[in-house]
């Protein structure tokens, strides 16, 4: 099953979109991946967790770990040792520069106490911490003034510190190349699925909003689970919110049930369809633009001119809005101010439904 | 005319991915009325490529406060390429792209446009990105400006790009971290500092040049300042340098460069330095200034000239202190006495 996000209404300006392009697409590895991303990296207090050493995200560095290609190890105080996680070998290095074994030529080093100390930099304690708290532990006295400002600039501006792991002098991190890929994204929800209620299955959707999909999902937290992350010094407040991605929650009568509702409002202005599943390939040639070959020049250095944003459309006030059934018209579609997903309703062939325009 | 904000990501955000949000004339009126920003967040990888061009009186394509990369790659929003992505900019109007990584992640089909192609008719800014890991064969470009309008300003300033390399291919493929591309800047305003780029390479026993920074055509105005560039390389028969810079026309705007061959133009420029004595680490990449590091304090005060130019890539303020500003994209501010492994020192002065 795959996703089509169709344009509705032609764009103002000339040459550009066209009522019923198919301006983006998302197959199951894309989808599935979006939501791997989230579940797998989530948010506590509106951040991303990572760079608090001594706190175990296994979930988060089995990611990691199935995506990237090297990992590195502080050994020492300047030195770290990196594996490469995807053909095996490991060279230990630091502030002096060497030849790396990898790209022949290419000059790697380094200093481990500056990388570390500017990676667990400032006051790691107050990670995962929101406004309000650090408000409040300054007014009772709990952290210092530079405290304070710190975190809440760091707050401010940065997504979240790259996640560390082990210990202080001990760190573990994940880097370089990473593998996108269909076969690596089944294995990343294969860990999901063994460390969470979730299901893979449950999410070959993009995530659209409560306005737009109203969906709720429900994550039954385990009581072993909750035990087991306990142990680990998660709380259990943190717990549920590791689970659900730190999306709005409720907590049920035995405080062991999450609902968690699926944020966006990535719906309007747009139609988004279901159709049957197409590959990488196939999606960027669903999604290129109509073009002609036309004399090499600094204008059109590749020798293409693009003609149209878009070389493939829908007719979706004939051949989708037809079939649908009462839950939306045409109207319902062009009108921007309502929120319309009738992802649920149909999968669409996309050999029915597929139209290609012509120079 | 009307101020249009923006949010796009995959958790409760106005649009899923840029290409929807682009194509939506930026929620604007596709008039050139608005002025249109959208913010991204890092809910999700992005893994896309779009050309902005709608109308708009001014375009903000930026991450959200508290969404932003650290100066590392992963750390923010980003593009995380399956297949290469270039994000064109290519309207009529003022642009902006500020803020987001772009990871090739050694994807090898690039095209001609560069990981960022500038090719407006407008003013461009091109700053705070994070740009890094081509492969393969053919022409490759961190940033490529292959067009203006007679009169436009365009500014490429605070980047890290590293790792622009072509690893394949015979041929005159060109590589090049930030390149010019223009039959004349005349009656243009180019401003290109405190950027940083590292490791730009041209492989596969080719012909074509390797260049880290790329401007050989006079202009009126020419601004090459607090650069840094080092370990250009490869096995090609064409020019392998770090910078390759025609400053015939104007001199006075070309300062404070540093390179690790003898490249750097202009006064108070160092040449020579190894990149080992200048970045924490290449392998993780991490190429915040080190201790002791010949960049650091050595480049010259830009003021507030083009806007944005004063935050480094941590977003500190290199104004904020009473500093000399450093050399390339991180200003070195943990580098600074009492607040060694804390950037932030000087936002934590405040009261």
């Amino acid at each position: 099953m795959a996703e089509w996000a169709i344009k509705i209404g032609d764009s103002k300006t000339p040459g550009r979109y066209q009522d019923g392009d198919v301006v983006d697409v998302f197959n199951r590895r894309r989808t599935r991946l979006c939501h791997a991303d989230m579940i797998c990296h989530p948010r506590v207090n509106g951040k991303k967790v990572g760079g608090q050493l001594g706190t175990a995200y296994p979930l988060l560095e089995k990611y990691l770990q199935r995506q990237h290609r090297y990992k590195w190890e502080r050994v020492s105080r300047t030195e770290v040792k990196r594996t490469n996680l995807w053909v095996g070998g490991e060279i230990v290095y630091g502030a002096t520069p060497i030849e790396d074994p990898d790209r022949p030529g290419h000059i790697i080093h380094c200093d481990a106490e500056e990388h570390f100390s500017f990676r667990n930099r400032g006051f790691p304690h107050l990670m995962g911490w929101d406004r309000a708290e650090i408000h409040s532990q300054f007014v009772a006295g709990d952290i210092t003034r530079v405290e304070r400002n710190y975190w809440l600039a760091y707050f401010d501006h940065n997504a979240g510190a790259l996640p560390i792991f082990g210990a202080d002098g001990a760190e573990v991190e994940y880097g370089d190349r990473m593998k996108r890929d269909a076969a690596t994204t089944e294995l990343i929800w294969d860990d999901i699925e063994t460390d969470t209620p979730l299901r893979r299955v449950d999410h070959d959707m993009m995530p659209l909003g409560e306005e737009a999909a109203p969906a709720l999902l429900a994550l039954a937290l385990l009581p072993e689970q909750a035990k087991r992350l306990r142990a680990q010094g998660v709380s259990e407040p943190f717990a549920l919110e590791y689970f659900s991605g730190d999306r709005e929650y409720r907590t049920g009568a035995e405080g062991d049930v999450v609902t968690a509702i699926l944020g966006g409002r990535v719906a309007r202005h747009f139609l988004w369809i279901t159709v049957d599943e197409f590959d990488d390939a196939e999606a960027e040639e669903l999604k290129a633009p109509l073009t002609e070959e036309v004399a090499v020049s600094d204008e059109f250095p590749d020798g293409i001119r693009i003609i149209q944003k878009r070389k493939h459309h829908v007719d979706w006030q004939g051949k989708v809005a037809a079939s649908l059934s009462n839950s939306a018209n045409v109207a319902d579609v062009e009108d921007r101010t309502k929120q319309v997903d009738i992802r649920a309703e149909e999968t669409f062939d996309r050999s029915s439904i597929q139209q290609t325009k012509s120079v | 005319m009307a101020v249009v904000n923006t949010t796009i990501g995959t958790d409760a955000r106005d649009y899923a991915t840029h290409t929807l949000w682009e194509s939506d004339d930026g929620g604007g009126d596709g008039l050139g009325n608005d002025d249109c920003t959208g913010s991204a967040y890092n809910d999700s990888a992005f893994d896309e490529a779009w050309t902005i061009d709608f109308d708009a009186n001014s375009i903000v394509q930026t991450v959200a406060g508290g969404e932003r990369h650290d100066g590392t790659a992963g750390s923010g929003a980003r593009i995380l390429a399956t297949t290469s992505r270039t994000i064109l900019i290519s309207g009529a109007n003022d642009i902006t792209v500020t803020w987001l990584e772009i990871d090739e992640n050694s994807t090898t089909n690039m095209n001609s446009d560069g990981a960022v192609g500038l090719n407006n008719e407008g003013d461009v800014t091109a700053s705070h990105l994070i740009i890094h890991d081509t492969s393969g064969s053919g022409t490759k470009d961190g940033i490529l400006l292959d067009g203006m309008a007679s009169g436009d300003t365009v500014a490429i300033i605070n980047n890290l790009i590293y790792d622009i390399a072509k690893s394949t291919g015979t041929g005159s493929a060109w590589v090049g971290g930030i390149s010019e591309d223009i039959a004349s800047l005349t009656d243009k305003t180019v401003y290109i500092n405190n950027n940083t780029i590292h490791n730009t390479t041209n492989s596969g026993v080719g012909t074509g040049p390797c260049e880290g920074v790329h401007v050989t055509t006079g202009a009126s105005e020419l601004n090459i300042k607090n650069n840094i560039v080092t370990d250009t390389n490869g096995d090609t028969s064409g020019a392998i340098d770090d910078f390759d810079i025609a400053i015939a026309d104007d001199v006075t705007n070309v300062s404070n460069n540093l390179s690790s061959d003898t490249t750097a133009p202009g006064a108070n420029s160092l040449t020579a330095k190894s990149s080992a004595n200048q970045f924490v680490s290449t392998s993780p990449v991490n190429l915040h200034l080190k201790s002791g590091a010949d960049t650091f304090e050595a480049g010259t005060d830009l003021g507030t000239t083009p806007t944005g130019v004063n935050l480094d890539i941590d977003g500190f303020d290199r104004n904020a202190g009473a500093t000399t500003w450093s050399m390339g994209a991180h200003d070195g501010d943990n580098l600074r006495g009492a607040a060694a492994n804390n950037p932030w020192y000087h936002y934590a002065q405040q009261a």
